[in-house]
């Protein structure tokens, strides 16, 4: 506080001084006062008085202390810098300098860019070569032995003498020799030039014999040549021609333009995860919908708008986690978030990832993988049953026989194997698809094995591995089945053909009977063989549930349906190579339905899928003109196919529908792809024309012919797109469907059902709320109530609170002894058809609707009214006794249960409007009032006005500068006529010197002359 | 050549009438055709025909006035003279034909009844123009007997007449043919409860035949009039009153009878559409609505209706009308064709802003809460609903708005942690005020994107101008699904992964639930 005073008095003080002095200073005779015409009040003139004196004063001083600096230093080039640190100032000592030049020298050598440089920067040197270069060992003279070892090639001294001779060591070092310095340089001298005379003599005798042996040859030259020439002659020169010919025809081939770099299969892969990465944002932007529009970014900023610069982005920081098994948790978020429902499966196959990573690397850090899902799943492990114990025991026995160097062999069979897996697995990014996923399940069988066995040796592991491994490239070869060609295919066949038998050996007796088993019966037998493996761990698989509730059944459901999908491809595989073999392999594109009719009638599905894929590769647009239109006629063709053969009637007609349906769906999506727009349009039309139908009657539910069209459209259409012009009516549909139709029949239930798993497949990724859904469980959960006698239970139509279908699905008699597996329960094609229900199918319909339910439930978790949504459902399910459930389904229904009502403890938050962005002031450009000057203004337009006032303010600086340059080269003048006068006057000074010492030479001349004259 | 043969055998009978009416007409030789006609009617399935040919014979014979007859006091008990022998035979003629026609409007087959219907009206026009017997001094002659047993057959207890009754209502454009129906209905309500089909039938008659507000003035100088215009008289005037004693007496008799619930919903129907204005005390409807009021459903929404003209119009008092209205919001209301009725009602019941803002809440929440289970197109209309709600009081505003915003405190953790009582009867103790329309924001996640952006608006700052509904209560599902598929777009946006089967690539769920490919 003081010192502030004091400061501001100081500065008070001094300008006070200021002020009187310059005061002081104002003599009236260097004012110069400008007179002023007219006094206007008010008006503060600045220049009202000017002090000629002391501004030119000031300028003159200002110009000597730069101009004439300039002037004097004028073509002197060198000015010597003094840089040392702390040299100029003095209130630092000796010390203290060189301390502080010594730091900086420190810091510049820390500031170098090789920081990572962990070994020191100062250079070892012995004897002036660093240490590396005395490492190396190396010997320069090493090509021309002409030199001796003491004296290199460049003639300069050897390192013996250079140490004895050199810098007096010689007298130093060897103290006691005889030898004077003076006669060891002449020794030297003398060696030397010994040395050079046997070097000259050595050279002149191997140019001697150089010069004669080739004077010999010559003479040698002719015989040889007549002997060669004779026969060979008149044949060569006919076979040059062939040469010339070839070798022009090469010359002038066209040669292959250079072209990009070819993609590594990484680069491809990469582009590929990017590229879907980016479809994947899309999507979900898409998803959001309206979302943006509202909140996006404003739509005009003005330059100076400073408020808009204040849009408050949310940012979502995601906590930095790790999960159990160390990997960070980001990865796994991500996945949560477009893959809500199997985050846990996701989270898998990441650790999965790493540890397959890890095999490539070292099998001692495979172990460590496993002895991590060990402890992992050791709850697992107790809960095995005996036998199953028993069974893996004895595989692993098997596994064991085999001998020590049949482990090694495979181990280096499959080492390549190893590592193109982990290379493909590491560019799957985290929404991986099956083939990884299946890898996943796969590595668990093993884990479980491996910790069944009571000591795991390394080579078991492997074989372990092995044998996982020769599935994975099963599957592989599968997907490869599906998309291309038989050829790529065969080829790694061949080269996995062996160590997969070898596999087989290890695990199937019978199998070494059949050495030359087909590749296909041989895979066949595998999946069988993994078929019982899972079966097997079934019961695992429900207590992994238990771990982790939320995701645990699709997981498990996931787990069988892909091993039924395995096996299923499996057995098509092999239909499939005789389809390609039998069938012709060219096909014309059909031009009406009846020409494709024929070519489909009456063959297996697999048979269809290669022609319909044989007329797409035929008939690909790049191929021709018209094809495009060809493939889009096929397309709608492909639809009514499939229509027609959803219309049948018996069950087999049905399961072969689906099972068109099944192969046909690969290729209808890529017919999509080429021809979106038809696509759509065809679709369109498809569920209009099913939905006319179902106005005419809405009461009854629609075909199977329907329902298929309803997932076509989620295969080919992203179903999660906020509004899609085909997603969209087929949602109005679906909901229509279940709000309308009378609920009377087992089919009825089973359709509504059916519509009600495609919503939630729909609806999956965008988690929306179907209220119809939402209804139908209900009504369904209803109908499996018993109601109490005399309450009426409200329901909502198309369910009926009354009559006599409101106890439709209450089994009619116990059922406790029925074995369904409350998690895998799968309605049937049979339903969809059947009318009459029986007790199975009530149990199992109650399941799936309670399954669903519970997906629901997860899917519509985060809305704040989730529990007004499911209380009508939570009450029906507390009402039932489920008495007539066997124990594990009611356990299981009552968990849901559970989950449901623990919805209703989820907290609320009052709804409150966002707050609003208070609007900003509108900004007006500032208004300018014209003033009144005096002086008249050209009436002229605005640029031009601007031109001329720039050219006004250029004038005037031009003028000021051009006064200053004047001012400046006066001073100089002035300056250099100084010059000029005070040389001019020394050399008068000189001259007159001069002159004065030369008379008065000449006057003691004339003494001495006159003297003589005297 | 079946059918050729059967169009033979009609077409010579046809003929042959036709031939034989235009023969009667000419001279009066020929009179024993007309029996021959007559005797035509029942022989053979050419009613129709035989329906036309008489009709245009006694057209013609009312028109010349051939049957009429002065009524002279004769004194001579001697023979009839031949000329009076044929007017009275013809007039027996006529009334046979009468009956008979009559007797086939009862018939079976729907194209006959039409026919004898509209003979029948038609005879009766005439016979008003050119009465059998002078009329006297009647101001204006209508031949009621006809008309009373037209509309006998009409009312008939056994068969359901509405396409009949549908074709009567053309008669009700002429006003007096409309004054003398009103005047006959009285005599044809019996006291005691008659059939239900006559019920029915009644009802139905009484909803088409309008009754004007005051057509004394100029209606009666405009319309035309069926047995008009007549010389004799100064012409017909329309007595408002009789008019309005003739519905109240008609309508007192049908109060007493017992309904089911079907004639309920269509006597309710009638009452609030035809007969309320017209009633001389609508009070004494108040226990009937009352009654009515209890049931479900449509009828008590109609019931509703009616209180509610009661309580606006004539003065009653009925305190407990929003609890009831609140009641009815039910989620079967959806599937009923009532329902724009009851939004309707309800805009108008809320449209007031005298009344608590609880009670309002209440409402708002409670749809909030259907919207949850209701079909799209109703979502539509009660999202437009709550908002008007919002916009007339705007203490709801904290309904989406909370001044303090937070975390709802539950009163007990036994009970959801939303503090509305959806079971609550009384809207005024449902708590609704504590609570906030979270259910639009789960709306806002609906599967279809007009619901979705529907649901948006309590986003955003409320609009100066209520919404109108009248657009959104006529929209139905079927409008939703076509306006989706003419959505233009611009890309057509496809799937990204191949699928290698029917599974998708990610996120299959059906064949998680389902076993397709494979029969068992």
């Amino acid at each position: 506080m003081v010192k502030v005073k004091n400061k501001k008095k100081n500065l008070a003080e001094s300008t006070a001084s200021k002020r009187d002095q310059q005061k002081k200073i104002l003599n009236p005779f260097e004012v110069h006062i400008n007179k002023e015409k007219q006094k206007v009040l008010g008006r503060k003139n600045k220049a009202d008085h000017g002090l000629p004196g002391t501004s030119r004063a000031k300028a003159i001083n200002k110009r000597k202390r730069t101009l004439l600096h300039e002037y004097k230093v004028k073509d002197k080039d060198n000015a010597f810098l003094d840089r040392r640190i702390g040299e100029k100032n003095a209130a630092l000592s000796q010390e203290d300098k060189i301390m502080a030049r010594f730091a900086a020298e420190r810091m510049k050598a820390h500031k170098k860019q090789d920081i990572f440089n962990l070994n020191d920067d100062e250079v070892l040197t012995h004897r002036g070569q660093t240490l590396a270069e005395i490492e190396k060992f190396d010997d320069p003279k090493s090509d021309d032995d002409e030199f001796s070892d003491d004296e290199n090639k460049t003639g300069k001294l050897d390192k013996k003498f250079v140490s004895e001779a050199h810098f007096g060591g010689g007298v130093l070092s060897k103290p006691d020799s005889q030898m004077s310095r003076r006669d060891l340089i002449d020794q030297l001298i003398a060696e030397s030039k010994k040395r050079k005379a046997e070097k000259q003599k050595i050279r002149e005798q191997t140019i001697d014999l150089t010069e004669k042996l080739d004077s010999e040859w010559k003479d040698l030259l002719p015989l040889v040549a007549a002997s060669k020439k004779t026969a060979q002659d008149s044949e060569e020169k006919s076979k040059a021609d062939d040469y010339d010919i070839a070798m022009r025809e090469l010359k002038f081939e066209a040669r292959g333009n250079p072209t990009d770099r070819l993609k590594s299969e990484e680069e491809i892969a990469k582009e590929e995860k990017e590229k879907l990465e980016a479809l994947e944002a899309n999507r979900l932007a898409r998803m959001k919908g309206f979302t943006d529009d509202s909140d996006g970014q404003p739509k005009h900023k003005s330059a100076d708008d400073l408020d808009d610069g204040f849009y408050m982005e949310s940012i979502e920081e995601e906590p930095l986690a790790y999960g159990e098994d160390g990997m960070l948790k980001v990865e796994k978020k991500k996945s949560n978030e477009s893959e809500d429902h199997d985050g846990s499966e996701d989270n898998k196959s990441s650790d999965e990832d790493s540890g397959v990573d890890d095999e490539g690397n070292a099998l001692k850090q495979q172990n460590k993988h496993i002895g991590e899902h060990l402890s992992k799943n050791e709850s697992t492990k107790i809960e095995l049953e005996d036998e199953e114990k028993e069974e893996q025991e004895q595989r692993i026995q098997k596994l064991e026989n085999r001998s020590n160097e049949d482990v090694e062999k495979m181990a280096k069979l499959m080492g390549w194997d190893v590592i193109s897996i982990t290379s493909k697995l590491q560019e799957n990014d985290p929404y991986d698809n099956i083939p990884v996923l299946k890898i996943s399940d796969d590595n668990d069988n093993n884990n479980d094995k491996v910790k069944v066995q009571s000591d795991s040796t390394p080579s078991r592991t492997i074989k372990l591995k092995e044998k996982n491994l020769s599935k994975i490239i099963e599957e592989e070869e599968n997907d490869s089945l599906n998309e291309t060609g038989s050829e790529k295919e065969s080829s790694e066949e061949e080269d996995n053909l062996s160590d997969l038998k070898e596999s087989e050996s290890s695990s199937e007796d019978d199998s070494s009977n059949k050495k030359n088993v087909r590749f296909s019966n041989s895979v066949s037998e595998k999946k069988s063989v993994s078929d019982n493996v899972d079966s097997t761990q079934k019961p695992k698989s429900i207590l992994k549930v238990k771990n982790n509730e939320d995701s645990g059944s699709c997981k498990l459901t996931d787990e069988t349906r892909k091993l039924e999908i395995k096996a299923d491809l499996m057995k098509r595989k092999e239909i499939m190579e005789k389809a390609r073999q039998e069938l012709p392999y060219t096909y014309k594109a059909p031009d009406t339905f009846e020409e494709l009719q024929e070519l489909l009638e009456d063959r297996l599905p697999d048979y269809q899928s290669v022609i319909v894929e044989r007329i797409i590769k035929c008939n690909h647009p790049s191929l021709g003109e018209g094809n495009n239109e060809k493939l889009a006629n096929l397309f709608a063709y492909l639809l009514q196919h499939l229509n027609d053969c959803a219309l049948g009637e018996t069950i087999e007609d049905l399961v072969k529908c689906f099972q068109i349906f099944d192969r046909l769906c690969p290729h209808l999506y890529d017919l999509a792809h080429m021809n979106p727009l038809n696509t759509k349009i065809c679709i369109q039309e498809v569920i209009k024309e099913k939905h006319e139908e179902f106005e005419r009657n809405k009461k009854r539910y629609p075909g199977l012919d329907t329902l298929i069209f309803l997932k076509l459209v989620s295969l080919l259409f992203p179903t999660s797109d906020f509004r899609h012009p085909v997603v969209t009516p087929c949602l109005v549909f679906m909901s229509q469907i279940l709000t309308r139709c009378r609920v009377k029949s087992r089919s009825a239930i089973s359709k509504g059902l059916f519509i009600s798993t495609l919503v939630l497949e729909y609806t999956l990724l965008s988690k929306r709320f179907a209220p119809s859904v939402i209804n139908f469980l209900r009504g369904v959960i209803c109908m499996a109530t018993a109601k109490p006698p005399v309450q009426i239970i409200k329901t909502i139509p198309p369910f009926k609170s009354t009559g006599e279908f409101i106890n439709l699905l209450i089994p009619e008699k116990e059922q406790t002894s029925l074995n369904i597996n409350p998690k895998e329960t799968r309605l049937n094609i049979n339903d969809l058809l059947q009318d009459e229900l029986n007790d199975e199918f009530r149990v199992k319909a109650l399941l799936v609707a309670v399954n669903l339910l519970s997906e629901f439930r997860n899917q519509l978790e985060e809305l704040e009214a989730v529990y007004s949504i499911f209380e009508p459902i939570v009450k029906l399910l507390k009402m039932n006794t489920w008495k007539r459930y066997p124990t594990n389904i009611k356990e299981h229904i009552q968990k849901i249960h559970k989950d449901l009502e623990e919805l209703k403890n989820k907290r609320l938050e009052y709804m409150v409007l966002a707050k609003k962005k208070p609007k900003a002031l509108r900004l007006y450009e500032p208004r300018i009032e014209k003033v009144y000057d005096g002086k008249r203004h050209k009436p002229m337009s605005k640029e031009k006005a601007e031109r001329e006032k720039l050219l006004h303010k250029y004038k005037r600086e031009m003028k000021g500068a051009i006064r200053e340059v004047r001012k400046d080269r006066a001073f100089l003048a002035k300056v250099q006529i100084k010059q000029q006068i005070k040389s001019d006057a020394e050399r008068k000074r000189k001259v007159l010197e001069i002159f004065g010492e030369a008379s008065v030479q000449q006057g003691e001349l004339n003494k001495i002359k006159r003297k003589k004259a005297k | 050549m079946s059918g050729a043969a059967v169009s033979s055998i009609q077409k010579i009978p046809t003929k042959y009438l036709r031939q034989k009416a235009q023969e009667f007409l000419t001279s009066r030789k020929h009179a024993n055709n007309l029996v021959d006609i007559i005797a035509q009617w029942d022989q053979q399935d050419s009613g129709i025909s035989c329906i036309l040919t008489l009709e245009t014979i006694f057209l013609e014979v009312l028109k010349r006035g051939d049957m009429y007859q002065e009524r002279t006091i004769t004194l001579t008990i001697g023979e009839p003279s031949a000329e009076s022998r044929y007017i009275s035979w013809l007039r027996n003629c006529f009334e046979e034909v009468w009956a008979k026609i009559l007797a086939s409007i009862e018939s079976c087959r729907s194209g006959v009844q039409l026919q004898a219907l509209s003979t029948a009206i038609k005879l009766m026009a005439e016979e008003g123009k050119a009465p059998l017997e002078p009329t006297g001094d009647l101001e204006y002659y209508f031949p009621l007997h006809r008309l009373k047993h037209i509309l006998m057959s009409l009312l008939s207890p056994e068969k359901d007449n509405v396409h009949l009754i549908a074709r009567f209502q053309e008669l009700a454009n002429y006003l007096d043919a409309l004054y003398f129906t009103w005047k006959c209905l009285p005599s044809l309500t019996p006291k005691r409860q008659p059939h239900e089909i006559y019920i029915k039938n009644l009802l139905e008659l009484i909803d088409k035949l309008p009754l004007p507000k005051d057509a004394q003035g100029e209606a009666t100088k405009n319309s035309e009039l069926l047995c008009g215009p007549q010389q004799a008289t100064g012409g017909f005037t329309w007595d408002q009153t009789s008019a309005r004693r003739a519905l109240n007496k008609t309508w007192a008799c049908v109060m007493h009878w017992e309904l089911t619930p079907q004639l309920h919903k269509q006597l309710l129907v009638v009452l609030l559409e035809r007969v309320m204005p017209h009633l001389e005390k609508p009070v004494l409807l108040t226990d009937f609505l009352m009654d009515s009021l209890d049931a479900d459903g449509p009828i008590g929404l109609l019931a509703l209706q009616g209180v509610f003209l009661l309580v606006t119009q004539h003065n009653l008092e009925y305190p407990n009308i929003f609890t009831k209205l609140y009641s009815m919001f039910e989620p079967e209301i959806f599937h009923t064709k009532y329902k724009a009725r009851l939004f309707y009602l309800s805009d108008l019941f809320l449209s007031s802003t005298h009344i608590p803002e609880a009670l309002v809440a209440a409402f708002a929440k409670r749809l909030a809460r259907l919207t949850l289970v209701a079909p799209a197109e109703d979502i539509l209309i009660i999202l437009l609903f709550i908002g008007n709600l919002l916009l007339r009081h705007p203490g709801l505003k904290r309904l989406i708005d909370h001044p303090q915003g937070g975390e709802v405190h539950a009163e007990d953790t036994s009970s959801a942690a939303d503090p509305f009582l959806m079971e609550e009867r009384d809207p005024l103790q449902s708590n609704a005020l504590m609570s906030s329309l979270w259910e639009i924001r789960a709306l806002q996640w609906h599967v279809l994107p007009s619901v979705a952006t529907a649901a948006r608006f309590i986003r955003e700052p409320l609009p100066s101008v209520e919404y109108d509904m009248a657009a959104a209560l006529e929209r139905t599902g079927g409008h939703i699904f076509e306006r989706e598929l003419k959505n233009r777009v611009k890309e057509i946006m496809l799937t990204f992964e191949r699928p290698t089967s029917m599974a998708l690539p990610k996120g299959e769920r059906l064949l998680q639930y389902w076993q397709l490919t494979s029969s068992h």
